[in-house]
């Protein structure tokens, strides 16, 4: 029997009508970059077992490190004790029933999990030179290398249990160019991936080539017209979205979307997927954090809302499915997004917009609640008459989330993932107003 | 603290040196915490965790190399020493600029913040019948609140730190938090807020008011600015709360004048003995006081901190430094070398920021203003290395002829640190450093900041 198994027996043992355990292990080799140089090595082990406990309707967890039979056991009484000491929350309504799971291939990748010390940081010597090749007033400010090698076991009192082994790399790099006693805006660029094919040159390169055109930056007149978003930009606008469909914040009154199933909210042009089960996907799992299979799941489809995604305990409140979103027993959360593509080339999105800026990174806020965009444009470029004209300095982006998804004029055609595994081509939006800061 | 005898990191990190490590250090740590949170009424979530464990650190041939390990036992330790050590050449051979560490004094201590009731000996069903109080008492502030979370956490924290110099640190850290998050809700109008108290401090300050007082702050802002309209955008004169200067003080200010981004490239880099800010401005990054969420005696390396003054009198003093970065730039270490738990290795972070205090009662700040905004409560932002930043503001009240008018909902500020500092001309008598919050600088390090009342230019951002 494997120690999250015993967890739930003794759980069950000592009173608790229902239990659920985590078993969670990683090892992580870790390269990082600061000030132009290598600047720290680590390597590190870690493991915690995470038991929760359910005494009619009363739910308590606890969590340990340096797992050893005796440690979880204790840790289990502890929870159950806590347990004793509350009130029952009536909006419970139980662990889910096991269903059959399919494991989702490729994220478990042996060359990422094989890969040594000597080979990470050889990576990582390869992109600080990737940066500072691109210009001698290009420097590495961060940056990261890393590989993790993941483990997850998890069981519960309704008889689930599933085991899965992870891998990631990760590589990041934050930039800034300097000239003359200039000081340009950091620019950063990161990829991840289950496998081992980022490549850390291209992110240098990226990163390196963002920061220099921030070094010399036009100002522009307030104007209203076309924000082009550039991947990074994409994923935080479609990453805040995902708060608006997630069946959890519906709950707790923080979505408008609250009572759009079945409307038009956005252009026919947006459609969203919750995908769990994308093989290879950053976000990729076979089994959510209750234990249910994960799934691919429609949220957008050409605009019109089809559904939240839920984990058992917020579908039973609203009356929904759950999808397969269970980031634990209570907390719900997406796994990959994917925002289909559309039909332009780069160039093709560039060369209809009359005047507009393509903004690779945005500062400030985004709240779901209700859509308020505030904040700068950084690495942005200004567009006129399909032709992009010079980078322009700090410009603020004032609007709403739900007039901007709305507002797609055009997707490209080539999707591209994120680190926040959030995998989008580039949006084009009119409308927009941008707000000068002279 | 279970099975640790303190000889045992005496001699791993003397084994390190033994390997041809040249220097070496090691930290352990053992926290216990308590997480209680509510959701609809009821308690959702309570959690206890227990997280103990070792970061070794070594420096050989001018390169760092780390390792954390869990397992606490003579064994474990020295094959984590290894692994640093392993991380280190490997490090070492691709590495141009050698690692240098400017001289310490050498401290032995052991230092407990000082705190009335440990949470840890109170009984958790007692703090659960605080939330549910709270949380309660959070929708009787109005019809149109629809959802309160209070959430409070607490832990105990442990740490020795000993080096192969001779060091030998012993911290006792006790911290309790509370988190009001209240949404209200009128027809398509949704209104976030929230509001935070806590800090090195124990359960004595969740007796009392000060709870109730953190909870209707956010429900009264909430429903205030349920039809509250966005400001208009442009260059404003405005009045800063201390939370939102406090933020404006750490992000784009403190950040800056870290010496780790100095070295890269800030907008600081070079300018000491410069002017930087109105000679009303004085600024200084402490690792007091007591009960200050950013409480540091001693930093990650052992170093006792000092408080540093970045600004006096508007003109720049000193720099944030570890060890690392004060011998690269032939200044003094200043205690600032922070990490975020023993899985990583410390670098250069703030610890309590702020700006001293003025002469100006803060009413008078108001009342001296003819038009501009008065704007309150900050919810994060972020800000860049050329001082550029952009941050949330909960509300900004339009001020007309010295006098409060409309309150707005918030959007955000922005500007650059240096205009902004330069264009401060009120400066309010009301210290205040209490806003707890959370910097991540790459890991996370509690922190804490705040100052007094004051004037000055800022970007306003909001509907045009």
């Amino acid at each position: 029997m494997s120690l999250v198994e015993k967890v739930v027996k003794y759980a069950l043992k000592l009173g608790a009508d229902e239990a659920h355990a985590v078993y969670a292990r990683s090892r992580e080799t870790s390269i990082e970059l600061e000030s132009d140089q290598i600047s720290r090595t680590s390597y590190g082990v870690s493991e915690s077992i995470y038991v929760t406990i359910i005494v009619g309707k009363r739910i308590s967890s606890a969590r340990v490190n340096a797992v050893t039979e005796q440690a979880a056991l204790a840790c289990t009484e502890k929870a159950y004790r806590m347990a004793l000491a509350l009130k029952p929350n009536e909006n419970w309504s139980g662990l889910p029933e096991p269903k059959p799971i399919k494991v989702v291939p490729e994220i478990y990748d042996e060359k990422v999990a094989e890969l040594t010390a000597e080979e990470i940081a050889e990576r990582a010597k390869n992109m600080l030179e990737s940066a500072r090749e691109v210009s001698d007033k290009v420097h590495v400010m961060s940056g990261n290398v890393s590989t993790t090698i993941s483990k997850y076991i998890m069981a519960t009192s309704r008889g689930f249990y599933g085991e899965e082994e992870r891998t990631a790399f990760i590589a990041s790099l934050v930039a800034v160019a300097k000239d003359a006693g200039k000081v340009g805006s950091f620019a950063s660029e990161a990829d991840a991936s289950r496998k081992l094919d980022v490549n850390v040159e291209e992110v240098a390169e990226k990163a390196a080539q963002k920061a220099l055109y921030s070094l010399n930056l036009k100002p522009v007149e307030s104007f209203k017209g076309t924000l082009m978003l550039d991947y990074e930009f994409a994923a935080r606008l479609i990453q805040t979205l995902t708060g608006a469909y997630n069946g959890y914040y519906v709950w707790k009154k923080n979505s408008p979307l609250a009572d759009k199933i079945g409307k038009q909210i956005a252009s026919e042009m947006l459609t969203v997927i919750d995908d769990g089960t994308l093989p290879a996907g950053l976000a990729s799992s076979s089994f959510d954090g209750e234990g249910s299979p994960t799934a691919r799941t429609v949220v957008i489809d050409q605009g019109v809302l089809k559904t939240f995604i839920n984990n058992t305990f917020t579908a039973n409140i609203l009356g929904m499915e759950p999808t397969g979103n269970a980031w634990n027993l209570l907390y719900v959360g997406p796994w990959n997004t994917l925002v289909e593509p559309g039909d332009r080339s780069e160039e093709e999105l560039v060369s209809e917009v009359k005047r507009g800026l393509i903004v690779s990174r945005f500062s400030g806020m985004i709240r779901v609640q209700d859509g308020l965009v505030s904040g700068t444009a950084k690495q942005a470029f200004y567009v006129e008459n399909g032709k992009k004209k010079y980078p322009v300095r700090e410009c603020m982006i004032a609007g709403n989330l739900y007039d901007f998804i709305k507002n797609i004029s055009a997707l490209g055609k080539t999707a591209r993932r994120t680190p926040f595994a959030v995998i989008t081509p580039h949006i084009r939006i009119e409308n927009v107003n941008f707000i000068s800061k002279q | 603290m279970q099975n640790l005898d303190i000889d045992i990191l005496h001699r791993i990190v003397e084994a390190a040196l033994k390997e041809g490590a040249s220097y070496s250090d090691i930290r352990y740590e053992e926290l216990t915490a308590t997480n209680v949170e509510t959701s609809k009424g009821y308690i959702e979530s309570a959690e206890q965790l227990l997280r103990r464990g070792v970061g070794i650190r070594v420096l050989y041939s001018g390169a760092w190399g780390f390792a954390s390990t869990e397992v606490i036992t003579k064994e474990a330790l020295l094959r984590a020493t290894k692994s640093a050590l392993k991380m280190a050449k490997v490090a070492s051979s691709i590495k141009e600029k050698k690692v240098k560490l400017a001289g310490v004094s050498t401290h032995k201590a052991s230092v407990s913040a000082n705190v009335k009731k440990n949470p840890a000996q109170i009984d958790p069903s007692e703090k659960a019948k605080l939330v549910l109080e709270l949380d309660k008492f959070a929708y009787t502030h109005g019809e149109s609140i629809k959802d309160v979370t209070t959430r409070y956490r607490d832990s105990n924290l442990q740490k020795i730190f000993v080096s192969s110099e001779g060091a030998e640190i012993q911290l006792k850290y006790v911290r309790t938090y509370l988190v009001a998050q209240v949404v209200a809700k009128e027809g398509t109008n949704i209104s976030p807020a929230y509001e935070t108290m806590g800090g090195v401090k124990g359960y004595e300050i969740m007796e009392g008011e000060a709870p109730f007082e953190t909870v209707k702050t956010a429900a009264e802002r909430a429903v205030r600015l349920l039809t509250a309209r966005v400001p208009r955008g442009g260059h404003h004169t405005v009045v800063l709360d201390n939370k939102i200067l406090a933020l404006i003080v750490h992000e784009a200010f403190g950040h800056t004048a870290e010496a780790d981004l100095v070295i890269t490239g800030s907008v600081l880099t070079g300018k000491i003995g410069r002017k930087v800010a109105s000679e009303l401005v004085t600024i200084v990054d402490d690792p007091g006081p007591e009960g200050a969420n950013g409480w540091t005696p001693y930093d990650d390396e052992g170093v006792k901190a000092r408080r540093v003054v970045i600004v006096d009198k508007g003109v720049l003093m000193e720099y944030m430094q570890s060890r690392e970065t004060a011998a690269e730039l032939g200044m003094e270490p200043t205690g600032n070398a922070r990490a975020q738990d023993y899985t990583f290795a410390p670098i250069v972070r703030m610890r309590n920021t702020y700006m001293l205090p003025g002469d100006w009662e803060p009413e008078e700040i108001i009342a001296e203003t003819r038009h501009g905004y008065y704007l309150k409560g900050a919810m994060g932002g972020q800000a860049d290395a050329n001082g550029d930043f952009m941050f949330n503001v909960q509300e900004a009240w339009l001020i007309e002829n010295g006098e409060l008018k409309e309150a707005y909902r918030g959007a955000t500020v922005s500007g650059n640190a240096l205009d902004v500092l330069g264009s401060i001309d009120a400066v309010g008598k009301d210290l205040k450093i209490n806003f707890p919050g959370t910097c991540g600088k790459w890991q996370l390090a509690p922190v804490d900041g705040g100052g007094p009342h004051i004037r000055c230019k800022i970007i306003v951002g909001g509907a045009r």
